[in-house]
């Protein structure tokens, strides 16, 4: 056995390549071309197939967190009588401020797409766009779409070829259309025209990278130990930003060969793994704590199988509906795929976040327990004392004592 | 029993009217607002009823059903939070609207339609959770020729499952009687509306309120005979005195904001939310086919975040002019983040026409104390401007 602390190589790559793109997306948009804002998974192929810059709201804004200047926003969004302390509002609380932004701020977009994914995102973005003076575009029925009914249980395994079951059949064209009517705007306001070709070509690139992507994560699923920590299965999601094009897949490919390197050699990133969790969220704030106490590895969270569900089969012809159809149902929530991927990575517990838990279960919980997996519902994303707390209990009374029963027995 | 009383009395127990009428074997559908064709229910053979909350109602089944289900990604961390939307949850999971045969979700936000989803999820939870089975009637944000096109299907679709229902088909003569018989509540509306906005009102918002709220869930020929008794009733009252308050923000499913103003002697002259004056909208059309009238009168309601921004604002501010007040409230719940986000334009247009406002943010669904608002109201109008008469 190997133990390599260091971050992967493909790792280290994507974080300087974010951030020479931040800077080239910066210098082209300053040179006076034409840029989009717009929500994350509801619309940037487009523009990745008219090279026109673009900018996802939720990307821009973590930026804006990374810089520490949440509460300077939070402030001027309030003393303009917006309340709530919206996350997403922070990318035009900067438009309102630029000195406190990131790069001194955005530039004027061309464009901003409306987001309508939370109730209060269509406002945002209207208010963003009446602040720059350009037009606001909206889409209806944004990702995360809710289902009357749920899906069946195995819906991850179909998403790639019978996404159109999954959906709404007169939402799916009604968003169709207006996803048309979006490329008219991008269209006459850029001079740049749209090609169903190249369309096809980012949604072709756009599978196989994350082809590639559920095959390294079907290593580290597979493997006796797991070969990645959290940490950098986390890091290398940035290459999302990077879907559609050949370096997208040209990070994953490598990305993927390095995961096989390590598996091959026996390389652990929890060299006392002695049991396997599964995260509701992203990387756990407590995991090197829990990791060096327990021994207690995260292989998995919310976030390392949805690659997979980005990939969709599509005709070269009409590459748009299947498109259109992913800006409405990414993937569905609930416990299926929490339970399917938990178990895929042979996971002995689930913990999730849940700031609003009542009384009663969560579905995920419930659901989690009856499959065998053992659910800590935690308040909030902390490493604070008391998290920490609920963590350590939850090992030492629910997985520890069972282990040792079993091996006493 | 007088014509407001009786009102009151509806609006006070909103299944009354609907017990009344399933007790007479007939069969209700509950719906939870608009944008929903409530004319073609109502052809179909049904008493279509507007489904609410209260603040007194409790959270116990939600937090039971509701919390443990409810798709938390789908409307933002915050809006599990927004009290009127629970407050419906919860009255349709406890049994508190167990007289409906079904229940039409709408969709003026997706907080709203989620009820939808909760209470699918709900019954594969517990499959002998008694709550009526709903039916999602789709609308977009965006109004549009597609978007007119989709509300035609959802619109037919709505009509086939209501044929299904009932066993029959609806036909022209009884769509075109009910859009008649709403048309005239809405005139009738019209008529009481005038009572409040004239200069000195003889009609209180609070029982333009329960009069509204009420007829909401009572067959329309009732409604239309309770409404006459009541003009007649409010033509003899005495003209009221006091600063006249215009209410704007989140839907208000209680009188409690208006009991509260008008107990510190001013008066609701008018208001924006769905609960109000503007529950019916304009009246159907009479001048083409009555499924084609009825379908365009789906297609042009607007659901609550209406787009653009800018048409929203303006029609505010059309609102606050027609109503000539000396002061607009908004009061947007905790966790409207629809509203949280829209409020602060509207207010400043509302401003722009010399009237000064009033913004109770954050507010808690549970009624504040009287009081408190009372003193609020009084501090704002100490310092309001001239009101809008004199000001133009």
């Amino acid at each position: 056995m190997t133990v390599i602390p260091d971050r992967l190589a493909s790792v280290n790559r994507i974080r300087q390549i974010r951030r020479d793109w931040t800077e080239e997306t910066r210098a082209r948009v300053a040179a006076g071309e034409d840029f989009v804002v717009c929500n994350g998974d509801e619309c940037e192929e487009l523009m990745i197939a008219m090279d026109i810059p673009f900018i996802a709201i939720n990307y821009w804004n973590f930026l804006i967190v990374a810089q520490k200047k949440t509460d300077h926003y939070f402030k001027l969004l309030r003393e303009r009588g917006h309340y709530g302390d919206d996350f997403f509002a922070l990318g035009y609380a900067a438009t309102l401020d630029p000195s406190q932004a990131p790069w001194g701020g955005l530039p004027n977009p061309t464009l901003i797409v409306g987001s309508t994914r939370f109730e209060s995102e269509l406002r945002i973005c209207e208010l963003w766009a009446q602040e720059v003076g350009c037009p606001c575009i909206p889409l209806d029925f944004s990702f995360p779409e809710p289902i009357a009914k749920r899906l069946p249980s195995d819906w991850p395994d179909h998403m790639f070829t019978d996404w159109v079951k999954f959906v709404d059949a007169d939402r799916l064209a009604h968003r169709w259309s207006e996803e048309r009517v979006l490329i008219r705007h991008l269209e006459r306001k850029t001079g740049k025209s749209f090609s169903v070709a190249d369309l096809a070509r980012v949604c072709d690139l756009i599978n196989e990278q994350m082809s590639w992507w559920n095959k390294a994560q079907m290593l580290i699923a597979k493997a006796d130990r797991c070969p990645v920590g959290i940490r950098d299965q986390m890091s290398i999601y940035q290459a999302m930003w990077h879907r559609g094009s050949e370096l997208g897949v040209e990070l994953i490919k490598d990305y993927h060969d390095e995961v096989e390197e390590r598996v091959k050699n026996g390389v652990v990133a929890v060299p006392n793994e002695r049991i396997r969790l599964y995260y509701g969220s992203q990387t756990p704030p407590w995991a090197t704590e829990i990791e060096e106490r327990y021994g207690a590895a995260t292989v998995a969270c919310y976030y390392t199988g949805i690659p997979a569900l980005y990939g969709r089969q599509f005709d070269p012809g009409d590459p748009m509906m299947a498109l259109a159809a992913r800006h409405m149902l990414l993937f569905s929530i609930g416990p299926d795929r929490i339970i399917r991927d938990a178990k895929l990575h042979r996971c002995d517990a689930v913990i999730g976040i849940e700031p609003h838990r009542g009384a009663y279960p969560s579905l995920d919980e419930r659901e989690c327990e009856a499959a065998g997996l053992p659910f800590l519902a935690l308040p909030r994303e902390a490493s604070d004392p008391e998290i920490v707390d609920m963590v350590s209990r939850f090992i030492e009374d629910r997985l520890l004592a069972s282990s040792e029963k079993l091996n006493a027995g | 029993m007088p014509a407001s009383d009786s009102l009151k009395s509806h609006y006070e127990d909103r299944t009354r009217a609907a017990s009344a009428w399933s007790e007479a074997g007939g069969r209700v559908i509950g719906f939870t607002g608009p944008p929903c064709p409530v004319e073609l229910i109502a052809a179909a053979g049904f008493l279509p009823v507007r489904v609410s909350g209260s603040p007194a109602g409790g959270r116990e089944a939600f937090d039971k059903y509701a919390l443990p289900t409810h798709p938390k990604w789908s409307t933002g961390p915050r809006q599990i939070a927004l009290g009127y939307v629970n407050a419906m949850t919860e009255a349709v999971l406890n049994g508190s609207w167990s007289v409906l045969d079904r229940l039409i979700v709408s969709n003026p936000r997706k907080a709203v339609y989620l009820i939808h989803t909760i209470l699918c999820h709900s019954r594969q939870m517990d499959p002998e959770l008694q709550a009526p089975e709903s039916y999602f009637v789709d609308h977009t944000i965006v109004s549009s020729y597609d978007g007119a096109r989709f509300h035609l299907r959802v619109f037919e679709k709505l009509r086939a499952a209501l044929e299904a229902w009932s066993g029959k088909p609806i036909t022209e003569a009884a769509l075109a009687d009910a859009i008649a018989q709403a048309n005239e509540t809405r005139a009738l509306l019209a008529r009481l509306n005038a009572f409040r906005i004239e200069q000195a009102p003889r009609l209180s918002g609070s029982l333009a309120l329960a009069a509204i709220g009420a007829v909401q869930t009572m067959p329309a020929a009732q409604a239309n005979e309770l409404l006459a008794s009541l003009i007649e009733e409010v033509e003899a009252a005495p003209h009221r005195d006091g600063p006249r308050i215009f209410v704007a923000g989140s839907a208000l499913d209680n009188d409690a904001l208006y009991r509260a103003i008008e107990a510190s002697g001013a008066i609701v002259v008018g208001e924006s939310h769905s609960w109000g004056a503007a529950a019916f909208g304009p009246a159907i059309r009479t001048d083409i086919a009555p499924f084609a009238a009825a379908a365009d009168h789906f297609h042009r309601q607007r659901p609550d975040a209406v787009y653009p921004i800018a048409e929203a604002v303006a029609g505010m501010a059309r609102q606050v002019e027609a109503a000539k007040p000396d002061l607009a409230v908004f009061q947007v719940y905790h966790a409207d983040d629809h509203l949280a986000w829209q409020a602060p334009s509207e207010m400043e247009a509302v401003r722009a026409l010399g009237v000064p406002t009033l913004y109770l943010s954050e507010a808690p669904y549970q009624p504040e104390d009287p009081a408190i608002i009372g003193r609020k109201i009084a501090d704002a109008l100490g310092t309001a401007a001239r009101p809008l008469e004199t000001a133009q």
